[in-house]
């Protein structure tokens, strides 16, 4: 009954979703606002339509009502309330339905938006069209409604490994991320549709922008962090096709965020920043498209289904007629005004453009090489780990560069020898630094790195240092400075967060160790410098799953740590293939992180582990956390 | 056009040569070459290919633990099939009749993996689409 209902919503949502798309677009162009707010109003339509959907398949998640097959193949008895709701997102029907929701929440808050009035009905035609496309997929292909002949008493479960915080979390976050670049593409797209010829639709898209960087940098974090504390994969980072399609539009939009500042304030690059939020969306939707038909293979495991064709079709069409339409009106989004010097911001803008763009081709070569060496050779062939690290390393240093100096240049023309005033005592300190960390490292790459590293902090520490002294001669309370000075200071905060996380990751491969050993109960193995030392191990049963565990001991530099890593398996099974679950032991600190995996039980009696030693990993985190805290502050203090 | 223009034009192509050459040499470094049980059988006659990553399906009943902590087990593409030799985290999936991706070399009969990815069999979804579902809409 339930389930009739709920696809009886879709299907109307559908249609409404294709009135208002040709209402919209007839208002337009015949200039009748009578269409245009007709359009308007199927959006309040599609929303109530879609929430009504999403709140039938979580009740029917959590009621376990076995006669919809998209529960039976996610749910099962023994799963908690959390997880039921949580396995909205688990499979591809329901991630579709939440996809298609969150846009429609999106495209209904177009409304609200006060000035620019002139640009929304375009900018809403644009996001209702692509709302259009994922409502049809759940419509006729992924139906999450679908009812099962038979009822069967159990279902089939959720996969252990993703029952978890970051299951619960990491998916939404980065869905809420991906989702909200649809505005900002849809306002560029929306602008060259009604030829707006000012810079409002990038004022207007700023805040979306602002929030999908946010929901994407917690999404990509939430996703590294999964991988390192859950699934035992050693890494925070693989370079596995699903985690680059995820990081190119993050890439892409940290590119548009820096050169749109240009249009901001010398209403320059405008073309540009046109065709670089086209990008941002594109590989979104390409990012979707590669996760979602398995085109690639991946570590992670994603239902495999038929909406690839589809989605080709709708890549085709948006791309075909975001070009199209480009090229039509290319003549009406001239920059009124020129770069004039090279010592600029806007020059070094460009040059901060080109190097996040040169990492996004990495990324999506190394991505569809696979696919364009089957296509050209015949034959499959990937490239490593080394390739991402060799291509992106001179690139990361130079973005270090420019991170530096970039915000010490003023804009349109700038002059050389105040510039190397700011900058020379900066760089005086940072080398007499780096000769200190000489005495503690002995890797060029990790010297060179915390140079930059030292150089971007101190050129940051030195403005606020003039800042204060300025503040005490001049008497200004500091909470003025903070008030007109706070947009500079959060990209600071963002810069010096991105520091530290470009300094974890470099310390952590460079002197990352990984030993495999075998112990017997109370044997003790000595490893480089530290001392493993097997106290116990134990058995546990519970009424889900077994456990099998140890007790070990660590000694290094004069301290004992304690860790506990288990294997449990599942003992319900349903007809899921997995049932065991490797429960990493981790054991933090700021320096170092000891993480111990339980391979499994040899036939004598000795057990199997596997040690990583990953140094500074917590700057890693840290720095991430700060970059977003930045952003949100910006998010939340932006006024348009 | 303005002489800055023109100053950044040619930097951004020799940035861009630059670029090229760069992912040119990291491709050609990092290649791996992906492949099935009876290619990698074939190609082992080639000498300069050295890295693989063969799929296949792990043999019934042939995975064995070592007591160096590692393991055997026989993936096959249900012609050819290769004992392969694997030192480390065993993915939570890893199973018999599942499909295996091993990474590492080929030496004589025996590949020894540095790597072992396993994937998902998503063979219930399919069945439960064949037999059981049935569309309100009809």
């Amino acid at each position: 009954m339930l389930n009739s209902v709920g696809e009886t919503l879709l299907l109307v949502s559908f249609l409404s979703g294709m009135v208002g798309v040709a209402a919209l677009s007839y208002g337009i162009l015949r200039h009748d606002n009578n269409f245009v707010a007709m359009g308007e109003r199927s959006l309040i339509v599609i929303f109530c339509l879609l929430s009504s959907a999403v709140l039938i398949l979580i009740y029917l998640l959590t009621t376990k009502d076995y006669s919809n097959a998209y529960v039976t193949k996610n749910i099962s008895n023994d799963l908690s309330f959390v997880y039921s709701v949580a396995s909205l997102w688990a499979g591809q029907e329901g991630s579709l339905l939440l996809w298609s929701w969150i846009l429609s929440i999106y495209t209904l808050l177009l409304r609200f938006s006060k000035p620019f009035k002139a640009l929304i009905p375009s900018t809403q035609s644009v996001s209702l069209f692509i709302l259009s496309f994922f409502v049809f997929l759940i419509v006729f292909i992924e139906n999450p409604f679908e009812v099962l002949k038979s009822t069967p008493l159990n279902g089939r479960g959720l996969n252990p490994i993703l029952q978890n915080f970051y299951m619960a979390i990491h998916p939404l976050t980065l869905y809420v991320g991906y989702i909200a670049l649809t505005i900002p593409f849809a306002f560029a797209l929306g602008s060259i549709i009604s030829k707006d010829k000012t810079d409002s639709w990038i004022l207007r898209s700023k805040k979306w922008t602002y929030f999908s960087w946010i929901f994407l940098s917690a999404g990509l974090l939430l996703g590294s962090r999964w991988a390192y504390l859950e699934l035992g994969w050693g890494g925070y980072w693989a370079w596995d096709p699903v985690e680059n399609v995820a990081l190119m539009p993050w890439l892409a939009l940290t590119a548009f965020l820096h050169s749109s500042m240009a249009q901001e304030t010398r209403s320059l690059l405008r073309r540009w920043n046109i065709c670089l939020i086209f990008l941002a969306f594109f590989l979104s939707i390409f990012g979707t498209f590669i996760t979602r038909s398995g085109l690639i293979s991946s570590v992670h495991s994603f239902a495999q289904s038929s909406i690839g064709p589809y989605f080709i079709i709708f890549i085709l069409i948006i791309v075909g007629f975001s070009i199209f339409m480009y090229q039509k009106n290319k003549s009406t989004i001239l920059s009124k005004e020129d770069i004039v010097s090279l010592v600029s911001k806007e020059n070094f803008l460009i040059f901060n453009n080109i190097f996040f763009l040169v990492i996004t081709l990495t990324v999506f070569l190394g991505t569809v090489f696979p696919i364009i060496s089957e296509a050209i050779t015949g034959e499959k062939i990937l490239v490593g780990p080394g390739f991402y690290d060799l291509v992106n390393f001179p690139n990361v240093l130079l973005l270090m560069s420019l991170m530096s100096i970039a915000p010490m240049i003023p804009w349109k023309d700038g002059k050389v020898v105040p510039i190397l005033k700011i900058v020379l005592k900066p760089f005086a300190f940072s080398l007499l630094l780096t000769l200190i960390f000489f005495l503690y490292f002995d890797s060029i790459k990790v010297l060179i790195v915390l140079f930059l590293s030292s150089f971007v902090t101190s050129i940051i520490l030195q403005e606020l240092i003039v800042d204060f002294r300025l503040q005490l001669k001049r008497s200004v309370s500091f909470f003025e400075i903070l008030k007109i000075k706070l947009r500079r200071y959060c990209s600071f905060l963002i810069h010096f967060g991105i520091i530290l996380l470009i300094v974890g990751i470099t310390l952590s491969s460079v002197y990352g160790t990984k030993s495999d050993f075998i112990l017997s109960k109370g044997e003790t193995i000595k490893l480089n410098s530290y001392e493993i030392k097997l106290i116990n191990t134990y058995k546990k049963e519970s009424v889900a799953k077994s456990i099998i565990g140890a007790e070990l001991e660590l000694l290094d530099e004069e301290k004992i740590y304690t860790l506990y890593p288990e294997q449990n398996l599942y003992k319900y099974e349903g007809n899921r293939s997995i049932n065991k679950e490797t429960e990493v032991a981790i054991y933090n600190t700021i320096k170092k992180d000891y993480y111990i995996i339980l391979i499994d039980e040899l036939e004598d009696g000795r057990f199997n582990f596997k040690i990583y030693i990953n140094p500074w990993v917590s700057l890693l985190w840290i720095g991430s956390l700060i970059s977003i805290l930045g952003g949100i502050i910006i998010l939340l203090k932006r006024r348009d | 056009m303005s002489s800055a223009k023109k100053k950044i034009k040619i930097l951004v192509i020799v940035l861009l040569f630059f670029f090229s050459f760069l992912i040119f040499k990291a491709v050609e470094s990092s290649l791996v070459y992906y492949l099935t049980v009876s290619e990698a059988l074939e190609v082992r006659a080639q000498s300069k290919i050295k890295r693989l990553r063969v799929s296949g399906i792990v043999e019934k009943g042939s995975i064995k633990k070592n007591m160096d902590g590692s393991i055997t087990f026989n993936i096959t593409d249900l012609e050819k099939s290769i004992e392969v030799e694997y030192k480390g985290e065993i993915p939570d999936i890893f199973k018999d009749e599942i499909e295996a991706v091993v990474e590492g070399e080929l030496v004589g009969k025996t590949f020894f993996a540095n790597k072992l990815f396993a994937k998902c069999p998503t063979k219930y979804e399919e069945d439960l689409a064949s037999s059981e579902k049935v569309s309100l809409a009809k």
